[in-house]
């Protein structure tokens, strides 16, 4: 009875994005700020989102069928609450069973084993009921898949074997079980066996009695019997409390497979509270190096302000890299945030916070931004960079996005240029798409007349007034350190 | 005639061999060494035959093939699959033999009541001979190459030929179905227990697991409580045997039969292989993991005291174990009359770790297992003297300056043509003149008592000092891609800075990131 709704039966997700880079996908997209979000205090919901943006989808019929119970989603937005909180009902069950799960004692174990599943089958009844009344009202073919397993499996019958099975089984009449013996001749191999009703008082002229005397003063004879009735049990108590855990593990995937979909239900219903566009995303094949975006803003930033924040929009033809340069402040890493977000959320399947989204697909998404300083301020930062650049480079490949925020200028202009130039090179000849957002004048000029570029400079107004939005533009060789300064130190 | 899988001869073998940690362990660091080779080989106390250096190149010889062979997959898988089986052997027979005779089950009619001492004494020896039987079938089937192993095989062959062994052989099996047969049921209530036959009860447990199944997601983790499966109380566990033999009396008596025949049939020889084999095993067992990574070993080639000594891409095997990353490996050689290796260089620059790798190189060789190195060829050496500077210690200058002279000459002492120096940045803390004085003094005293050394420290002038003398340079990066860094290489000292392209370091050029991008 397995839980299909993230990807069709027999499908399995592929590596995603390796490990290395999670962390300081992260930090840099600022994902926890968009995910925290979504997810409030819902634990389940964070970490499948995070799990499911590092999972980038490949393949276009996996895409769509996702949206397709995307759309069911936020067309039932009641119904899906509903299969949600019965899933959060079977958690709040599970909370006592740790005192009898990690009970050192195997009887106990057993017996709490015992009365936990007899409780489950009460959720399994109203869950199946469920199934039942919500077939004709969804569409997609992973929630119609789901429904109709729950109503096979959970049968009444079924149901009822359940309880005959568990039922009568006390321990204190004494544990029946059956034995060999080893090469050592020691009794070995316990399996017990329940006890029917026609054993339950052996002929007492039956096979051999051996009745404990005043050897049970002896601690080891005393204990002999309680520890060989436990020998007997502990495979029963085993497989009862795995059962408990199946269950559990089994309601664990329903709900957390159900958060993804209750997470983009959330994130749709944020959005338009805030006046925000969203919109299902549409993913071309990975060879294309065309992308148009309208609106698309930092989802992070919006969640961060709980207000409407500057979007970008921009159709580019047959680029592979964006070289984004300007006034400081001026939107450009808010923008290369949106840029990775919207990547990474288009495919999973989620909505993307723009009004409308193309993009190809991308096998995976690396970061490279210029940390804060202090991080850095004992051994040489650019050695840190180059160390992280290395890490990068082992695992990279064609058909991958790399974001860069301010790399390499921690040397001077002349060196981190050519340092970042011959890199950024290596890395668009190679197949790679990169986004830079840079201040290295040197660096950004170098690209100038090439194929493939898309120069992008944050907007000043004539006055020097920002207006956070990105603009088709070759870099200038000033920078608007200027305007910060009179801005902050005489108020202008 | 075969004696022993470490030593071609009884009188080899009869050499006192160190029980103690031999001086040089914690400089060369072999004790890290060691604590990645025994710990799964504790039970066999091999420690000894680590610290005890060869002094004839005979039995290095002789233990260089047989561990080569060894190397070999299945032939090792072979014999160990084999004898993993009966680990204890010696210790159990030794314990319950005589327990078994005081119960009178030899001589008298009288049944001895202690079933469980019958089964201890039945289990060892059956798992003991089959093992012997098994072992003796493989080694036949195995192309043996190694004077070692071909021995052990004739001397099983004959061993296993025997009468008695194979009338034996039958009896065991019958025993084993017996037992294999026999099936009971408890019931066990707070103070009694009864036994009855099994009538094919179903088990409860697969039953539960079978009408939850469906709901498993993944593997769950397993809630069987650790109890432990032998008896508790050996009486009771008596009295529960007595009513099971009551079931089955006739297999019971067979088996009491059997153990009579046959308590005195094991073999010294044999036991004492199972045991010596695991030197082997251990060090093999370590390398197998060190080679997936990567790094390599070799059987140094013996050579004579006056000939050319050397190792190609040997390595510090200590740091190896400890990081299981990659090492710079270094060259070495030495021709008479060149004697010391003198190392200068950069810190950080992997000085150290090439004096370590230099003395593990030779201390190992002499045990007859591989070193680390892709080839090498030694003359054997008789110990490793080592002299490091303690780091942590800041006496007086002076104190220390005395300590280190004092120690110096403690090694002199002890030291044969056919001992190995390593010496590592000693009288750093004193005046350049001081040092310089004692330092001549020093590769006098080396090139005159002692045979190979390398002496790693921070006056250049000593690598200059004779034609016993070879300078070695560390931090050095000979390619021009500037990859690698820590290396050591035999150059004129010449206190070149230690610079590159940065970039190029970490492979980030364009050339080299496309290069990387091209999988």
């Amino acid at each position: 009875m397995k839980v299909h709704l993230l990807l069709p039966e027999g499908r399995e997700t592929r590596l995603g994005i390796p490990a290395m880079s999670r962390d300081v996908l992260r930090r840099d997209l600022d994902l926890r700020t968009m995910v925290q979000g979504i997810a409030g205090r819902d634990d389940v919901i964070y970490d499948t989102l995070m799990e499911m943006m590092f999972a980038p989808l490949l393949e276009p019929e996996l895409l769509h069928w996702r949206h397709e119970m995307l759309r069911d989603v936020l067309t039932h937005p009641e119904e899906t609450m509903r299969l949600y909180r019965i899933c959060l009902e079977a958690d709040h069950m599970r909370e006592g069973r740790v005192n009898w799960l990690q009970n050192y004692d195997v009887s106990t174990t057993y017996q709490g084993a015992v009365n936990y599943l007899l409780n489950f089958s009460t959720l399994l009844r109203l869950l199946r009921s469920l199934a039942a009344e919500y077939t004709p009202l969804f569409k997609s073919a992973g929630f119609l898949a789901l429904f109709s397993t729950l109503q096979e499996e959970l049968s009444d019958e079924y149901l009822e074997s359940v309880k005959r099975e568990l039922e009568g089984q006390k321990l204190v009449d004494g544990v029946f079980f059956s034995a060999r013996l080893n090469e050592a001749l020691e009794s070995v191999d316990y399996v017990m066996h329940r006890r029917e009703k026609s054993i339950k008082d052996l002929n007492p002229f039956s096979g051999q009695l051996y009745r404990l005397g005043k050897e049970a003063n002896d601690d080891k004879a005393g204990d002999d019997l309680t520890v060989r009735q436990e020998r007997a049990i502990n495979r029963v108590a085993d497989a009862l409390a795995q059962s408990a855990e199946y269950l559990a593990s089994f309601f664990d995937r329903l709900r957390k497979e159900l958060a993804f979909y209750v997470g983009g239900l959330r994130f749709t219903q944020k959005m338009a509270e805030l006046g925000m566009p969203w919109c299902i995303p549409e993913l071309t094949a990975a060879v294309s190096d065309s992308r148009c975006w309208e609106e698309m803003y930092d989802v992070s930033l919006a969640y961060r302000n709980k207000a409407a924040v500057v979007g970008n929009t921009l159709t580019a033809e047959h680029k592979n890299l964006y070289i984004v340069t300007g006034a400081n402040q001026g939107g450009k890493t808010t923008f290369l945030r949106s840029f990775g977000q919207a990547q990474l959320m288009a495919q999973c399947g989620l909505p993307v916070g723009a009004k409308a989204y193309t993009a190809p697909y991308r096998r995976a998404v690396f970061t490279h931004f210029r940390q804060e300083e202090d991080r850095y301020l004992k051994s040489g930062k650019l050695d840190k960079e180059l160390e992280w650049m290395d890490r990068i480079a082992d695992h990279v490949q064609s058909g991958d996005l790399v974001l860069f925020n301010e790399s390499f200028a921690s040397t001077n202009e002349r060196e981190g240029s050519e340092i970042g130039r011959e890199i950024t090179e290596a890395l668009v000849e190679s197949g790679v798409e990169v986004v830079s957002v840079s201040h290295l004048h040197l660096f950004a000029a170098s690209f100038r007349g090439r194929e493939g570029v898309q120069y992008l400079r944050a907007e000043r107004l004539p006055g020097g007034e920002r207006t956070f939005r990105l603009l088709p533009g070759e870099p200038e060789e000033t920078a608007y350190g200027e305007d910060i300064y009179r801005r902050i130190f005489e108020g202008q | 005639m075969f004696y022993s899988v470490l030593f071609p001869t009884e009188e080899s073998a009869l050499k006192p061999r160190n029980q103690s940690v031999p001086d040089c362990f914690s400089d060369l660091q072999l004790d890290r060494i060691l604590k990645a080779v025994l710990p799964d080989y504790a039970d066999f106390h091999l420690e000894e035959y680590f610290y005890t250096p060869l002094t004839d190149p005979e039995t290095v010889r002789y233990r260089q093939e047989v561990m080569e062979e060894l190397e070999e997959p299945e032939k090792r898988a072979a014999v160990e699959e084999i004898i993993r089986r009966i680990p204890e052997t010696r210790a159990i027979l030794e314990e319950t033999r005589p327990k078994l005779l005081k119960g009178g089950l030899l001589t008298g009619e009288k049944l001895t009541d202690n079933y469980l001492e019958m089964g201890r004494f039945l289990d060892t020896l059956v798992s003991y001979l089959d093992a012997v039987n098994d072992l003796n079938g493989i080694l036949q089937k195995l192309d043996l190459r190694s004077a070692g192993l071909r021995k052990l095989s004739e001397y099983l062959t004959g061993y296993c030929a025997s009468e008695q062994l194979r009338d034996m052989t039958a009896w065991r099996q019958r025993i084993r179905e017996n037992l294999k047969h026999i099936r009971f049921n408890m019931l066990v209530k707070p103070l009694s227990i009864r036994v009855t036959p099994y009538e094919g009860q179903a088990d409860y447990a697969e039953r539960i697991t079978a009408l939850f199944s469906r709901f498993r997601q993944e593997e769950s983790r397993s809630f069987l409580r650790p109890v432990e499966e032998k008896p508790r109380s050996e009486r009771i566990e008596n009295q529960v045997l007595k009513m099971v033999s009551k079931l089955y009396p006739a297999e019971f008596k067979d088996l009491r039969d059997f153990v009579a025949a046959y308590i005195d049939i094991t073999d010294d020889t044999v036991l004492d292989f199972i045991r010596e084999v695991q030197f082997y095993f251990a060090w093999l067992d370590m390398m197998k993991t060190m080679k997936e990574i990567g790094f390599r070993f070799c059987y140094p080639e013996l050579r004579g005291r006056e000939e050319e000594r050397f190792a190609l891409d040997g390595y510090d095997l200590s740091l190896a174990v400890r990081t299981l990353k990659p090492v710079v490996p270094n060259d070495f050689s030495l021709t008479p009359p060149e004697q010391i290796l003198v190392v200068t260089g950069p810190n950080q620059g992997g000085k150290s770790t090439f004096a370590r790798a230099f003395g593990q190189i030779f201390y190992l060789a002499s045990l007859g297992v591989s070193v680390p190195a892709r080839q090498a060829a030694l003359p054997l050496c008789d110990q490793v003297l080592t002299h490091f500077e303690r780091g942590e210690d800041q006496k007086l200058k002076s104190g220390k300056l005395e300590e280190d002279v004092l120690r110096l000459k403690g090694l002199l002492d002890r030291s044969t043509k056919d001992s190995v120096f390593v010496v590592n940045e000693i009288y750093s803390s004193t005046t350049l003149k001081d040092a310089l004085a004692l330092g001549g003094h020093m590769i006098d005293a080396i090139t005159d008592k002692a045979g190979s050394a390398v002496v790693v420290t921070f006056m250049e002038e000593l690598s200059e000092y004779g034609p016993q003398t070879v300078s070695m340079v560390s931090g050095v990066s000979d390619d021009a891609e500037h990859t690698r860094t820590y290396q050591v290489r035999r150059r004129k000292a010449d206190g070149v800075a230690f610079a590159r392209l940065l970039a190029g370091k970490y492979g980030l050029t364009k050339e080299q990131l496309k290069g990387r991008l091209r999988r």
